[in-house]
């Protein structure tokens, strides 16, 4: 059971992820002439490659690619959808077959057919509508013009200079609405802009007038607003309807203009018109319902005619003129040359390619780069405005006798006059002397014109650097040699002092380490000490702190030497010890006599005279100065 | 105090400006620079480039002298006076950016192409600093030496681990650029550095003209090449960036 739990779920994870292909159109019925939208939505997957329509009665033209990403419960999921507007030209039932789409892995995905009503349009013969447009294959820049001409029947005397449409219960004019796809714009196509196009209409929010794809106006008070009102140029004809009666009608007429871009055939659409119209009863004017159709119609856009095509055909379609500045024109064989070929006109600049020089007369005297940079050049007024067009050559001249740049020829086909115009540019005069300077071009870096605003320049990272001229420089010099002043001082000296200072402190840490041989070496300090208090107390006039003081100075240096107990030595161990170090027998009697001296002041019941005093101090001073050279 | 007197004498010295060029060798060099900024012609320039080279005949050395003479000789065309005299410039400005530049852009133009080993491209890319000017790696050795130095200084004083962790760094440094330095001098001593001045030349397998020769055609004007045999009278041995090496007439380079 476990098992086919989990066969079951591996049979279907693969049909979760299965690419599934969906054709769908809307709306599913229309009159003829009418576009409606034919999308395949593609999900689970990714197709080989992009579906393409059957060839059928109608013209289609793609509207793109949508892509929708679906995340439900984790589980991510993405749809492909790609949309067509087509046009049928006939009545009836327009079917797209089932189309075979292959995905990555090659496995054939079919759609299912899908089928459009098409209904012949009313032929009303009291309102109709009629559209013209390109008659032919027109060219890129080309215009042409789509009028539209609404007919609607005359009443008859004395309503014969009415409008044939109804008012409203509030005495205002109700007539048809128009629904014109084209209003918008045309894929492929170029128009005057949109805003624009309906202002030159002079839309109204009062009076009578059409109304045309629902397009409101603002009445000014706040966001008010109302249906925009068209009254159109109109004007009585008498022809025959669509029932062959001649009648007279108002023809309201609408023109847009449109040239074009792109290369293939693109529907315009069928302008359709729904209302009421009013018309002459058996008895009284009456009125009725209508909704009507054009004619739909599309334009076929060519590529330029291969016959009568010039080799300098560099793509460009309109009207345009071709000038060339050129710096510097006093040049040496071989100097480089900035050569500039401006080219403005109207016309697309988009696809315009350089013109080969090399390959153009005149210019085999001169080493050409037919790679030159190309620049757009804008309306100084509106920098989004594409003017012309601007190409950088460098050429150099190959020769001498050189007397000018020829002309740049530029060849463009001009829709206006259907045939190709080569423009040229004037001849400039140019100097060129002998090359005197080999290697000269990479030396010369020629001055060029200003830069474009807004170009990014590089660096050429050519040329050399200029020459020093300053004589402050024209000192000697010498070049560089390792073992000057920064070696001694830099490489020598700091291990030196680093030798010096760490045997200095060795040395002193080792004297420091013996603590014998540091009282010694601090014996004579402390004496010193006690001398110094000794000082104090002679100053004060107290021999009880003097002499003890004077004792210390000397028996303590003493002890300090000898590393001899600090206190409870006695005179006659004292003059063996300084006898044990070899000391002079007039020394060591001084020094004991000295020591009894001062025991004997210390416990004298009268006293010591200040000048007695004195005179031990000057003696304990030299018995010190003795016993610091004997020990 | 009679160790401290000869050292400041000798940073004084050490500081003190150079004497000045002479008013004969001033006088030249200001005319030479104008002849070579208004030249319009090679004869034009050969003025600028002999007054030039009686600047340096005076027994003057002097970078910029030198770093103008190789211009004047670009823009004659002759690139391997140009980067002989460029090179020997550097040696004496060490460092200056426009020498560098001028340099490197003939270098890029240098005619003959020499391909490297991949382990010497790996070498120089590891260690980098060897494409440093010999004098920066020198005298940062030597900082970085001091450093080192007085890094342990202080640590007889107080062990703390940052002033050993410093040493250790100073100590690293110092040697990677002193050892840099080191091979570099050794190499120049050895295999003193040269520049191919004859317009072509062909580099043959020995000391004769009837040697086969050591590539498919002539070395070109401006290649730099390394001197290591100039003891064999007109034939000079010299070795090529692609470690090759052959014998080419002694006029044909010219010694940095």
């Amino acid at each position: 059971m476990r098992y086919a739990l989990l066969a079951c779920l591996a049979a279907a994870a693969p049909l979760q992820a299965a690419l599934q292909v969906q054709a769908t159109a809307e709306p599913a019925r229309i009159y003829v002439g009418q576009i409606f939208e034919f999308k395949i939505a593609v999900s689970g997957g990714e197709l080989a490659e992009a579906p393409e329509l059957p060839k059928g009665p109608y013209a289609a033209s793609p509207m793109g690619t949508a892509s929708q990403l679906y995340i439900v419960n984790g589980r991510r999921s993405q749809t492909v959808t790609y949309t067509w507007r087509i046009q049928p030209r006939q009545e009836g039932t327009l079917t797209i077959p089932a189309l075979a789409l292959k995905d990555a892995s090659g496995r054939e995905h079919r759609t299912q057919p899908v089928s459009v009503t098409v209904a012949a349009a009313d032929k009303d013969p009291l309102f109709f509508l009629e559209i013209s447009g390109p008659e032919r294959t027109i060219y890129p820049e080309q215009e042409f013009q789509v009028a539209l001409t609404i007919y609607a029947a005359c009443l008859k005397p004395p309503n014969a200079a009415r409008d044939p449409f109804p008012t409203d219960r509030g005495g205002r004019a109700v007539w048809p609405a128009l629904s014109i796809p084209w209003l918008d714009g045309v894929e492929g196509l170029l128009s005057e802009d949109r805003d624009a196009f309906i202002q030159r209409l002079n839309p109204q929010a009062r009076g009578a007038g059409f109304t045309i794809n629902r397009l409101q106006l603002r009445t000014g008070f706040f966001f008010d607003s109302t249906l925009a009102l068209f009254a159109l140029p109109r004007t009585k004809v008498s022809r025959a309807g669509p029932d062959g009666v001649v009648r007279d009608y108002f023809a309201y007429t609408l023109t847009r203009s449109f040239r074009g871009k792109d290369y293939g055939e693109f529907p315009i659409g069928a302008v359709v018109a729904e209302g009421y119209i009013l018309f002459d009863g058996p008895s009284e004017i009456e009125y009725r319902k209508v909704y009507t159709v054009s004619r739909a119609v599309a334009a076929a856009v060519s590529p330029p005619p291969q016959t009568g095509r010039p080799a300098s055909f560099s793509g460009a379609v309109g009207s345009f003129r071709a000038r060339a500045d050129a710096a510097p024109l006093n040049v040496r064989v071989g100097d480089p040359i900035v050569l500039t070929l401006a080219i403005d006109g109207q016309g697309t600049f988009d696809h315009i390619a350089p013109p080969a020089l090399s390959e153009q007369a005149g210019f085999e005297k001169f080493k050409v780069y037919d790679q030159p940079t190309a620049e757009a050049i804008t309306d100084p007024h509106d920098k989004t405005r594409v003017v012309g067009k601007r190409f950088v050559y460098r050429i150099r001249p190959a020769e001498t006798g050189i007397d000018e740049i020829p002309a740049i020829e530029f060849s463009f086909f001009d829709p206006a006059l259907e045939k190709y115009v080569t423009a040229r540019t004037e001849p400039i005069p140019l100097s060129v002397e002998e090359g005197k300077t080999l290697l000269a071009e990479d030396i010369v870096t020629p001055k060029t014109q200003e830069g474009p605003r807004g170009t990014k320049l590089e660096a050429t990272g050519r040329g050399i650097a200029a020459d020093y001229d300053r004589i402050e420089a024209l000192v000697p010099q010498t070049p560089f040699t390792p073992w000057g002043l920064p070696f001694f001082f830099l490489g020598v000296l700091p291990p030196l002092l680093y030798a010096a200072g760490a045997g200095a402190l060795a040395a002193h840490r080792r004297l420091n380490a013996d603590p014998v041989r540091r009282r010694a070496r601090r014996a004579f300090a402390r004496a010193h000490a006690g001398l110094a208090a000794a000082r104090q107390a002679l100053a004060a006039g107290a021999a009880a702190a003097f002499y003890p003081a004077l004792a210390e100075a000397a028996s303590g240096f003493v002890a300090d030497r000898l590393n001899l107990p600090e206190h409870g030595v006695t005179s006659a161990e004292l003059a063996a010890r300084l006898a044990a170090a070899g000391v002079q027998d007039a020394l060591i009697s001084a020094t004991v006599a000295f020591l009894d001296r001062c025991d004997a002041a210390r416990f004298s019941p009268g006293g010591v005279a200040a000048d007695a005093m004195q005179r031990d101090y000057a003696r304990a001073q030299e018995i010190l100065r003795e016993l610091r050279r004997a020990l | 105090m009679r160790i401290t007197a000869p050292l400041l004498l000798a940073a004084i010295a050490l500081g003190a400006p150079a004497a000045p060029a002479s008013p004969d060798q001033a006088a030249l060099f200001s005319e030479a620079t104008r002849i070579a900024r208004d030249a319009r012609t090679k004869e034009e320039l050969a003025e600028a480039i002999a007054r030039y080279e009686r600047i340096l005949a005076t027994g003057l050395r002097n970078g910029y002298v030198e770093y103008n003479l190789g211009n004047a000789y670009f823009r004659t065309g002759d690139a391997g006076r140009a980067l002989l005299h460029w090179r020997r410039a550097e040696r004496l400005l060490p460092g200056d950016p426009q020498i560098a530049r001028n340099i490197d852009f003939a270098r890029t133009r240098a005619l003959d192409k020499f391909e490297t080993e991949s382990a010497a491209d790996v070498l120089a890319v590891v260690c980098f600093w060897h494409a440093w000017p010999l004098e920066t790696r020198w005298h940062g050795a030597l900082l970085f030496f001091t450093c080192l130095w007085a890094c342990l200084a202080l640590r007889l004083r107080r062990r703390v681990w940052t002033l050993t962790a410093g040493a250790c760094a100073c100590g690293i440094v110092a040697c990677a650029l002193g050892v840099s330095a080191g091979v570099t001098m050794r190499r120049d001593a050895l295999a003193p550095p040269a520049v191919i001045t004859a317009e072509q030349t062909v580099v043959r397998q020995g000391n004769y003209e009837e040697s086969e020769p050591v590539f498919t055609g002539p070395v070109h004007s401006g290649t730099e090449v390394l001197i290591i045999d100039d003891t064999r009278g007109p034939w000079v041995r010299v070795e090529f960036p692609n470690k090759k090496d052959g014998w080419v007439r002694r006029e044909t380079v010219e010694r940095i």
